[in-house]
């Protein structure tokens, strides 16, 4: 900043400096683009522009209250006109595929509003007709000839000023990050995915998020890398990650970190938040990734492996099924990725032919609910969406956790159909998950957690003065952490029991416990009457039936450390 | 008891006649006096206004060395003007903090304010509006520069604010081409 100051003394009469507040303050009320264009005046401003986060964030502060105040205005303007796509806007970008070699320029939509588009034959001509509406603003070309077939668009909405584009052509699939206030693009290294069909490609789910305790922007993406119900989720972090690497394992933090930012730009305006650089993956990059902890090879216990908030939207907004899967996975974060992840199973037949598992259906989404968070019940409303009732996706293959969600979900809203639903069973037990590993060994894990809290705590309830020893300390162990004895398995997070504790949701109806609890009903029932002997009854039943529960979750654990061996 | 009564009562009639007085007068540092209005000192400035309510108010003209006349010209222009347009209340609790208050923009007669002035009576402006802790002055003054700034070459930049490039042309010809989108037209 001293510098900064010296460069401004003025040949004036009084040759006093501005101070430095004045320099930043007026710089923060540039736009993004023009900001960036005076990093050429001299190095103290290019260090300032560049690297000051105290800047950054008073020039996005200013950029916020601009771009609101300008996009009523122009919101205003375009009513009058009756025109929404007259919005000024960047003219076009330029976005380098991987390899450089080839280059895309992107023209807006007004001038090119008849552009030549192969039309699939296996899709609806009524679903395209609203893509051509709202959500196709870019056309790729290339620079030499005429249009590129197929088209980009942008995944996400504004994520903290930085927009997921998406072109998809057959065969091939780029995946750029783009800054719509300065036109910068970045292109992902997404063009080798392990995929062991091209079309499964195609349906590769792509989210973006911003963390703003770390302020790190992610991109995460799910596929299937093959017909199975394996489900890959890999992260990449911007300016760090050289390739996407497997989401990191354990549980999310508590929500609470989670902070939403509520400046949400709309794709088609000119957002001039600013974020300085989107860097290409370099050696030094590569190097340090490589150098770092291998990653886990074991998948998908969290989609988010920071606090990260993924996109929003409302209910009722039309949004591509990432986005949808984005809000549902903040929620809950496993049970929802599986069910996003569902919905464009690439085998799945209703999803194959569902636009909307891949396509945007409308980016003029509204801008997402105010407050920290979505509220739980919206939350449990998308997950209804999404697990098919109504939503546009289906669910194909369900998997455990999404029957047990729902059975959740049906239990409290209405008790009396629990018995009607066939009761689930714990997730790896379903035979073909466990041998999948990752994603069911470490969810069971937390269903072992909550079980055993849930035991804990009936226990507790019953014989507050009692003491049990051996019987609780060993639950008190597994619900500290589930997998201690299990050394085989590097998945466990100590954080997983925690959060299995304070959410003490109602019990997840595990086969052998919904069955002992069931039997303790009836027998309370029957016991029930003799006054005198009802409390020291209820003590042994409770007993029992946390013996019974232990046993069950050592059961399990042997079926699981059996399956991970083989 | 008398006299005592007496003594008390000129003193309050003294302290009467202080606060009727409804103007500061300001001395700039070339030794012009301005008058201003109390009122709208104390509510524009918080320098002036802590200035008032801890009595350092000269009656023969407050010492402002910093500020030239020129400027401190337009400070009391300005503050007139500020209290003969209606204040909203937004605008005032809008200058309370700075740098994180939205900013609001300028309205008519702020616009035209800072439109009259040359670049050196502005900066030299900008510059009295922060040594008297003038943040709604600062803001429009501010948003001028700004808005004088936008869709100026890096040149015209280093011309205005008197910069020195100290980029060799190499350098230059780096940045320019990795920020090519930056220097297409606004």
């Amino acid at each position: 900043m001293e510098d900064i100051f010296h460069d401004l003394v003025r040949q004036r009469g009084c040759a006093a400096p501005l101070p430095d507040e004045i320099v930043e303050d007026v710089l923060a009320r540039l736009p993004a683009r023009s900001l960036r264009r005076f990093e050429c005046v001299s190095w103290p401003w290019r260090r300032l522009i560049i690297r000051s986060p105290a800047f950054h964030s008073l020039h996005s502060q200013r950029a916020g209250a601009a771009g609101r105040q300008g996009s009523q205005n122009r919101r205003k303007q375009v009513g009058s006109r009756g025109n929404r796509q007259n919005r000024p806007g960047p003219p076009f970008i330029t976005v380098y595929t991987e390899d450089l070699n080839s280059k895309f320029e992107f023209v807006r939509f007004p001038p090119v509003p008849t552009v030549t588009r192969p039309v699939s034959r296996y899709r609806r001509p009524a679903v395209f007709a609203r893509q051509a509406r709202h959500c196709h603003p870019f056309y790729a070309f290339r620079p030499g000839g005429g249009a590129a077939q197929g088209q980009v668009f942008p995944v996400s909405k504004s994520c903290h000023s930085l927009v997921l584009l998406r072109f998809s052509e057959y065969g091939t699939h780029y995946v750029w990050v783009w800054n719509p206030s300065t036109g910068e693009t970045l292109a992902l290294p997404d063009r080798r995915i392990p995929c062991s069909n091209n079309a499964a490609v195609s349906s590769v789910l792509y989210g973006m998020g911003y963390c703003s305790t770390t302020n790190r922007y992610k991109v995460v993406r799910m596929y299937h890398p093959d017909e199975t119900i394996t489900i890959m989720c890999e992260v990449f972090t911007l300016d760090e990650s050289a390739w996407w690497r497997p989401a990191a394992t354990g549980w999310p933090p508590p929500l609470d970190h989670i902070n939403v930012t509520n400046k949400y730009l709309p794709i088609f305006g000119r957002p001039d938040a600013f974020r300085p650089n989107l860097r290409r993956p370099n050696a030094q990059m590569y190097t340090r990734q490589r150098n770092a902890e291998p990653p886990s090879p074991l998948l998908f216990v969290r989609v988010l492996d920071d606090p990260v908030w993924f996109g929003a939207a409302r209910r009722g907004t039309q949004c591509d099924s990432a986005l949808r899967l984005s809000v549902a996975v903040c929620r809950r974060p496993l049970v929802c990725a599986l069910r996003g992840a569902h919905c464009c199973t690439p085998g799945g037949r209703g999803a194959r032919h569902d636009p909307c598992a891949r396509f945007p259906t409308s980016i003029h989404a509204t801008p997402p609910a105010p407050g920290p968070c979505l509220p739980q019940r919206a939350a449990a409303r998308l997950c209804e969406q999404l697990s098919g009732t109504n939503g546009s996706c289906k669910i194909i293959n369900q998997s455990p956790f999404t029957a047990r969600q729902q059975q959740h979900h049906s239990q409290s809203r209405s008790p009396s159909k629990v018995r009607g639903h066939p009761p689930a069973r714990p997730p790896a037990l379903s035979g073909r998950a466990v041998a999948r590993g990752a994603m069911a060994s470490a969810a069971s894990w937390a269903w072992m957690a909550e079980v055993a809290s849930e035991e804990l705590a009936k226990l507790e309830a019953a014989h507050p003065g009692r003491r049990l020893a051996p019987l609780k300390a060993e639950l008190e162990r597994l619900v500290a952490d589930p997998g201690l004895d299990a050394a085989a398995f590097p998945l466990v997070s100590p954080r997983i029991a925690t959060v299995g504790e304070r959410k003490r949701r109602k019990p997840p109806a595990g086969g052998a416990t919904v069955r002992a609890r069931e039997e303790g009903k009836r027998r309370r029932r029957v016991t029930s009457t003799p006054p005198g002997g009802a409390k020291v009854d209820r003590a042994e039943m409770a007993i029992e039936r946390a013996e019974r529960c232990l046993e069950m979750i050592r059961a399990f654990k042997r079926g699981l450390r059996a399956a991970w061996i083989h | 008891m008398e006299v005592d009564k007496g003594k008390g009562e000129a003193e309050e009639t003294r302290k009467v006649a202080e606060a009727d007085r409804d103007t500061v007068t300001l001395k700039s540092s070339d030794g012009k006096l301005f008058e201003v209005s109390k009122e709208a000192a104390a509510r524009l400035s918080t320098v002036l206004a802590g200035m008032i309510a801890g009595g350092s108010i000269d009656d023969n003209g407050t010492d402002l060395k910093q500020i030239g006349s020129e400027a401190l010209e337009n400070v009391v222009d300005y503050c007139n003007k500020h209290a003969n347009s209606i204040p909203s209340a937004a605008l005032i609790s809008s200058s309370i903090s700075f740098n994180t208050a939205p900013f609001k923009e300028p309205e008519e007669w702020e616009r035209k304010f800072v439109d009259r002035l040359s670049h050196d009576a502005l900066f030299d402006l900008v510059e009295a509006a922060n040594f008297l802790g003038m943040e709604r002055l600062l803001d429009v003054t501010c948003h001028k520069i700004s808005e004088m700034m936008k869709g100026k070459s890096p040149d015209q930049i280093r011309e205005v604010f008197n910069i020195k490039n100290d980029y060799t042309k190499e350098e230059l010809e780096e940045i320019r081409q990795e920020l090519a989108w930056a220097f297409y037209d606004d």
